[in-house]
């Protein structure tokens, strides 16, 4: 947090104790779901904005991820009983492995060439999902179980709950891009790199 | 059961490719097309007027695409949704085919058509897609600009 001046802290600080506050002031579940949703996209954006904002390619592939993301957390409670707060971190590492192969293949490719390998790599795990029912209950997905109020399974009777959970991990990848600002080295793919 | 509207069909989109491949070669206004997209600063300098030449390549684009959409009707029902498989079809076929290259691009949809029957034939009758999209990214990692360009540049 060294680069940050007083008052910028300040009105960080301010930020937060509102965004800490909010479903306390704002009751209606209603309200706390838009919230929910807006913390939840705002985090998507990120994530996409490291690949496409950041390193500069326009990657239409990150919904395959996502979805690996939320098939794992749930394949892990409903067949093994597992939490989703160990599924949630089980979820990031299933994708980063799964993007191992993808991203060397999609990364040779440059423009308009890199975009449709991605759709077309997250298209082709969409198919194999809706063909492979054994899998992941094929196209009518699945739900999980309700348990009511189990924190311990991420499962709150008061929406509020979800809202921290979201402003949790928004809020960590916030701190994370405040402590370093700048473009990290590296980032760009080899091919686009200068000299 | 033979339908003839699928051969008028194919009858159709070939000559419309033909024509468009005769149009972007030799008339002026194709070449221009070409020019244009090949290097938009020389052919301004060359007399020609970049927008206008997109503006054609656009208006072009949409009346082929509506084209396509009215030669499928005859054997496809018709429903709000019904051009976003072949749109993502299309575009996996010009980037196939390398992207401005006509006959690419036909080589491509011929490639995609008969890889989508091999796998509906023994992969599974609902696998065809997922093997057109393994057969697109393994040619991908051999030719990384499609099938009409050359070394990755």
């Amino acid at each position: 947090m060294k680069y940050l001046g007083t008052q910028r802290a300040l009105w960080l600080a301010i930020g937060a104790i509102v965004l800490i506050a909010l479903p306390h002031v704002v009751t209606s579940s209603f309200a706390i779901d838009i919230f929910v949703r807006i913390l939840l996209f705002s985090f998507i954006g990120v994530a996409w904005n490291l690949m496409g904002g950041y390193a500069k390619q326009l990657s239409l592939g990150h919904a395959a991820y996502f979805g690996l993301g939320a098939y794992t957390s749930t394949i892990l409670q409903i067949n093994y009983g597992i939490s989703p707060w160990i599924g949630m971190v089980a979820g990031g590492g299933v994708a980063m492995l799964a993007s191992l192969p993808i991203g060397w293949l999609c990364f040779r490719l440059r423009g308009p060439y890199f975009t449709i390998a991605t759709i077309a790599t997250a298209q082709a795990l969409m198919l194999v999902f809706l063909k492979f029912r054994d899998l992941a209950w094929g196209a009518e997905g699945t739900t999980i179980p309700n348990l009511g109020n189990a924190p311990l399974m991420m499962q709150f009777e008061a929406k509020a709950g979800y809202y921290y959970v979201v402003l949790g991990s928004a809020g960590a990848r916030a701190g994370d891009y405040l402590q370093h600002r700048k473009i990290p080295d590296g980032i760009l793919p080899r091919r686009d790199r200068r000299g | 059961m033979f339908l003839y509207a699928k051969l008028i069909a194919f009858v159709v989109a070939m000559a419309l490719s033909g024509a468009l491949w005769v149009f972007l070669h030799s008339t002026d206004l194709g070449k221009a097309m070409r020019a244009a997209s090949q290097n938009r600063d020389v052919a301004s300098l060359m007399g020609i007027n970049p927008n206008r030449v997109f503006a054609v390549a656009f208006g072009l684009a949409l009346a082929l695409a509506g084209a396509a959409g009215s030669l499928l009707m005859p054997f496809q029902s018709a429903y709000p949704f019904v051009g976003q498989v072949f749109v993502l079809m299309a575009f996996v076929a010009v980037v196939l085919g390398t992207l401005g290259n006509v006959i690419g691009a036909l080589v491509a949809s011929l490639m995609m058509g008969v890889a989508e029957s091999l796998g509906i034939q023994f992969v599974g009758a609902d696998s065809g897609l997922i093997v057109v999209f393994a057969m697109f990214l393994l040619t991908l990692v051999f030719k990384p600009n499609g099938l009409g360009g050359g070394k990755a540049r």
